[in-house]
């Protein structure tokens, strides 16, 4: 544009949000960018201003195919892209799963992909609140999960909670029987009858809380019977056996030259590498990482390329030095014991000891823990048996 | 209950990053657009770029973002600008 008062028309733009870009101050005016339907809208503006302007280029798709009319091939090209984005968009090509802690995010990704929504469902055949109430169903641990739809991706947001206890209903019967040899330390009866007691040592099988209530009469004699599930809380002393080594000796990967690149590309499973370098070695290691093509932020395609890269190397034969190999097995210890914790179980002695045998070094002791160690065995469903005995007297 | 002082008093706000570009808000209007000088109207002062190349990349009713080489950022009162 060019003329008596271009601050003032830019002003003018301001107010009245008109946007544009890209201003260049060039030697007879300014140069800049603006949208179609603003530049329809600019006449009063230049004629309050008293200004002059000058298309200088059109950039934008009709644009280039008003410039390339006579190209037919490009125009059907054109339109093809167009006719195969738009029927590539109609499918879930992808499925995210954002907020996972201790579920694994692959199996829930596997169970979304395999049962509920394999890769190219109709993206109108997918139900949002149908999806997340069989997810709901099948994994007890989610407090709260929604389900997102968006271009061609689908993502799945969720929270997790504490799985609740599945309460047995109420017709069903049994005893609560001990899952190993331990010496009960605690006890809690909240339905049934306790046969074991605290300090008891107990063997696996043997029954702790009997599901069968006897009610007794006056003279000690059984007088109704009744069956239900037992129910309470029975911790035992149990110890586990600890077994670990590490070898002295070992082998170690030395990487001995660059790395080899080469790309594959692929269209949903069918895949196609242009070349591949050799390489000349018995040993490398493979990384492949995957690149989905996305049109804007959520428009995911079943096309894209995977980037593979080779890395030879030779093995060489180290060895560690006693206090590396003591190092190692106390990380092993540790991580069994943190993973004993978060599944609830109280350490309460540990003698691991570590000595060296032969070319190794070995953890060897038990671990002793206190843990939970009933579990409800049912009864074939009877009915509620009332033995009265008369009295004959 | 604290307000933002550039709600209460009408202050233009000025991001700048590094001496490359230079992002303005709350301003009012342009007084002076050349590629070695911009000067832009607020409500209470009227600010004054100086550089070499100076490009406005783009403006809004809100914003407006100024890149180029810049050396010099003067605050004037409103009607004491001398070039």
């Amino acid at each position: 544009m060019y003329g008596f008062a271009p601050e003032r028309l830019m002003n003018l733009l301001i107010k009245d949000n008109i946007v544009i870009w890209d201003v260049n101050d060039t030697h007879d005016g300014y140069s800049f960018f603006i949208g179609r339907k603003n530049l329809i809208g600019l006449k009063p503006y230049l004629k309050k201003t008293n200004m002059k302007f000058k298309i200088l280029t059109r950039i934008g798709f009709p644009y280039l195919i008003k410039q390339n009319r006579k190209r037919v091939t490009f125009i059907i090209g054109c339109i093809g892209f167009m006719c195969a984005v738009y029927t590539l968009s109609l499918f879930v090509w992808e499925v995210r799963i954002v907020g996972e802690d201790h579920l694994v995010a692959n199996e829930l990704l596997k169970r979304i992909e395999e049962q509920y929504v394999p890769l190219g469902t109709f993206k109108s055949k997918v139900d949002c609140v149908e999806l997340e109430e069989k997810l709901r169903k099948d994994y007890d641990e989610i407090s709260w999960i929604s389900c997102e739809l968006k271009g061609t991706g689908l993502t799945v947001y969720l929270e997790e909670g504490i799985k609740p206890k599945t309460k047995p209903s109420k017709d069903v019967t049994g005893d609560l029987v001990a899952t190993k040899n331990a010496k009960i330390t605690k006890m809690i009866t909240r339905q049934g009858t306790p046969v074991a007691k605290v300090n008891d040592k107990v063997k696996k099988g043997d029954i702790l809380i009997s599901g069968t209530i006897n009610i007794y009469d006056d003279n000690h004699e059984v007088m109704d019977t009744s069956y239900v599930a037992a129910d309470g809380d029975v911790y035992g002393k149990t110890s586990y056996d600890y077994d670990d080594y590490v070898d002295m000796d070992y082998y170690e990967k030395e990487y001995y030259d660059k790395e080899k690149k080469h790309i594959t590309l692929y269209f949903m499973d069918y895949c196609l590498t242009p070349f591949i370098p050799t390489i000349n070695a018995a040993n490398y290691d493979t990384f492949t990482q995957i690149h989905k093509f996305k049109i804007f932020n959520d428009l995911y395609l079943p096309v894209g390329y995977k980037v593979t890269k080779r890395l030879p190397y030779t093995l060489k034969l180290s060895s560690h030095t006693e206090q590396e190999a003591t190092d190692i097995l106390n990380d092993r210890l540790a991580k069994k014991i943190k993973q004993f914790e978060e599944n609830g179980l109280e350490i309460v002695k540990n003698d691991v000891k570590i000595e060296k045998a032969d070319n190794k070094l070995v953890a060897k002791g038990k671990i002793v823990v206190i843990e939970p160690i009933t579990t409800l065995v049912k009864k074939p469903k009877t009915d509620k048996k009332k033995v009265k005995k008369k009295k004959n007297k | 209950m604290e307000f933002p002082k550039d709600v209460l008093y009408g202050d233009v706000l000025l991001r700048l990053f590094g001496n490359r570009e230079a992002l303005i808000e709350n301003y009012k209007g342009l007084l002076l657009y050349t590629s070695e000088e911009i000067v832009i109207t607020c409500k209470k002062m009227t600010l004054r770029i100086t550089g070499e190349e100076l490009r406005v990349h783009y403006f809004s009713g809100c914003d407006m973002k100024v890149t180029g080489n810049i050396h010099t950022i003067t605050y004037t009162p409103n009607g004491e600008l001398c070039c």
